[in-house]
């Protein structure tokens, strides 16, 4: 078990892209062992945030805290070693190279003997472990977001940023990757997550974050988020 | 049947090596850096000459000048990527081409300035005796050297790529650059591999090239189209289909001349440039993405 508890702390960040500011204002913050979860309509500057946080897009103002260090704009590199890791929405596994190399890539960074990492990783999704040295690429859509999750895990990071986890998964799939983020959770991870599926996120997020239009709506609790008469009509269809 | 193998199956595999090597830097600087690289041509010259001035300083072989060539290759590769090319990766590729063009005319230059215009030999007036072996097959020890040589740095390649950590970043880079980044990967650190690793290569086929034939200048910018026809030819980006490329390339530019009907040769040797080039063509028609489906930008 690990002694401290960290904190990820995003104080009204500005971001976006050239002049164009698609966040205006966001704040959340999240400790180790917490789900979160970020919904909102389309273009709410979702992604944007995560890759914000990330250090892939230059932030205009606001601070981004890792415990008291600020982490603000550092490059890649830095925030992965900080113990940061990220998982695109797509594009997020190397389609050439087997599970295994893409398993060690994650570990690049380090400098100890990953083996343990790596076989808390098979141990977390079991369908890897015939699959280990075969090109990630051939395998179904499902495998390789286990494999992509596996390889932001390798780094053993304080906190993991997912994007959209579960897109174009089948039901089965879909079950399984939010098994697995709940596992994650129990290893000592805090986990940013964005997610379509507002409903079933919030089921299993710690709090939620409502984003509209580049700013905070409302940060509450997943429960009481789903109790939320406007925001389940808003954003998760209604109460059936 | 014995004449086939000696004298257009044999040479054509030790042109098809020379290739291979050549090739195989072009194209996993392409899967690295997204660009073709016009001056590797003449980073083989450049290698070539190192290995001339070794052998008149210390009257060595050229092989054994070999580990020179490969660090003056390697480290002038380092050195024009960090000025001529490290200021334009944010921007299009057509730059760095023309980047690429520019070094090349000017490798070629210092090239002529330094060790004159006319052509070279390594080794003047020596004649060494052709080792024979099943009782008509022949090959001279220079040819083996070339083809023995080439295998060995194949698959030290080989190993390279697939087991060593900065082998396997290369690979992952050459897979997808920004996950590369958001992963970890100094890709800075795995630009400059890369730069070592083709740099060797092209010194190494350098040598080879002087070693069977002379040297001069152009000798390097002279391989650049069937250098680029075995790469397209094998998929770019496709460091192991730029071998299988080559071979194909450097066997077909020897066997075209054999005389399979009559004793007049199929195609004149005066041709034999034209033939990587009529691959190359067919090849962008038919199969635009190469036998072992290259890269797609």
């Amino acid at each position: 078990m690990k002694k401290k508890i960290h904190k990820l702390v995003v104080e009204n960040i500005v971001s976006g892209y050239g002049d164009m500011d698609i966040l205006k204002g966001v704040s959340i913050n999240i400790s180790q062992e917490e789900i979160v979860v970020i919904i909102g309509p389309n273009g709410a500057g979702k992604s944007t945030l995560m890759k914000s946080i990330f250090g892939l897009i230059p932030i205009k103002e606001g601070n981004i805290y890792f415990d008291e260090e600020e982490i603000t704009n550092l490059d890649t590199q830095s925030i992965v070693k900080k113990g940061i890791s990220y998982v695109p929405q797509v594009k997020n596994i190397f389609p050439n190279l087997t599970v295994q190399e893409n398993l060690e890539m994650g570990a690049y960074l380090r400098k100890d003997n990953y083996l343990e990492t790596m076989n808390d990783v098979f141990k977390l999704y079991p369908d890897l472990v015939e699959k280990r040295n075969q090109i990630a690429g051939q395998l179904s859509g499902g495998q390789q977001q286990m494999v992509a999750i596996g390889r932001a895990l390798m780094i053993q990071p304080e906190f993991i940023l997912l994007d959209e986890p579960t897109a174009g998964l089948s039901p089965k799939m879909y079950n399984d990757t939010f098994e697995s983020i709940q596992k994650i959770k129990t290893l000592g991870v805090g986990v940013i997550m964005v997610e379509q599926n507002a409903k079933r996120a919030l089921q299993i997020s710690d709090r939620g974050c409502v984003l509209v239009s580049g700013e905070n709506k409302l940060t509450a609790s997943g429960q009481s988020l789903l109790m939320n008469e406007n925001i389940t009509n808003l954003f998760l269809g209604g109460n059936e | 049947m014995i004449d086939f193998i000696n004298f257009y199956f044999l040479p054509g595999l030790v042109l098809g090596s020379i290739y291979a090597l050549g090739a195989m830097g072009v194209s996993l600087l392409f899967g690295i850096l997204r660009f073709a690289h016009f001056a590797h041509g003449d980073l083989m010259s450049f290698g070539a000459y190192i290995a001339l001035s070794m052998v008149s300083i210390f009257h060595v072989s050229p092989f054994f000048a070999i580990p020179a060539s490969i660090l003056g290759s390697s480290l002038l590769a380092i050195l024009i990527d960090k000025v001529c090319y490290k200021p334009f990766r944010k921007s299009q590729t057509v730059v760095l081409v023309i980047s690429s063009l520019g070094v090349s005319l000017m490798l070629r230059s210092f090239i002529q300035l330094t060790w004159g215009v006319s052509l070279e030999v390594y080794e003047i007036g020596v004649i060494k005796d052709a080792i024979t072996f099943g009782g008509n097959f022949r090959i001279s020890e220079n040819h083996l050297v070339i083809i023995i040589g080439t295998f060995s740095l194949i698959y030290l390649t080989h190993i390279f790529l697939a087991k060593t950590k900065l082998g396997k970043a290369m690979r992952a880079m050459s897979d997808d650059q920004d996950l590369a980044l958001i992963t970890g990967i100094n890709t800075e650190r795995v630009i400059q591999a890369t730069w070592i690793v083709g740099g060797s290569l092209a010194a190494v086929a350098g040598v080879f090239l002087g070693s069977d034939t002379q040297l001069n200048p152009r000798m390097g910018w002279d391989q650049l189209l069937p250098l680029f026809a075995a790469a397209i030819l094998g998929g770019i980006g496709r460091p192991y289909g730029a071998i299988a490329g080559a071979m194909v390339i450097g066997m077909a530019e020897e066997i075209s001349s054999f005389p399979f009907f009559g004793t007049e040769p199929l195609l004149s040797p005066a041709y034999k440039t034209g033939v990587a080039f009529f691959i190359m063509v067919i090849m962008l028609i038919v199969r635009p993405t190469g036998l072992f489906k290259g890269r797609s930008f």
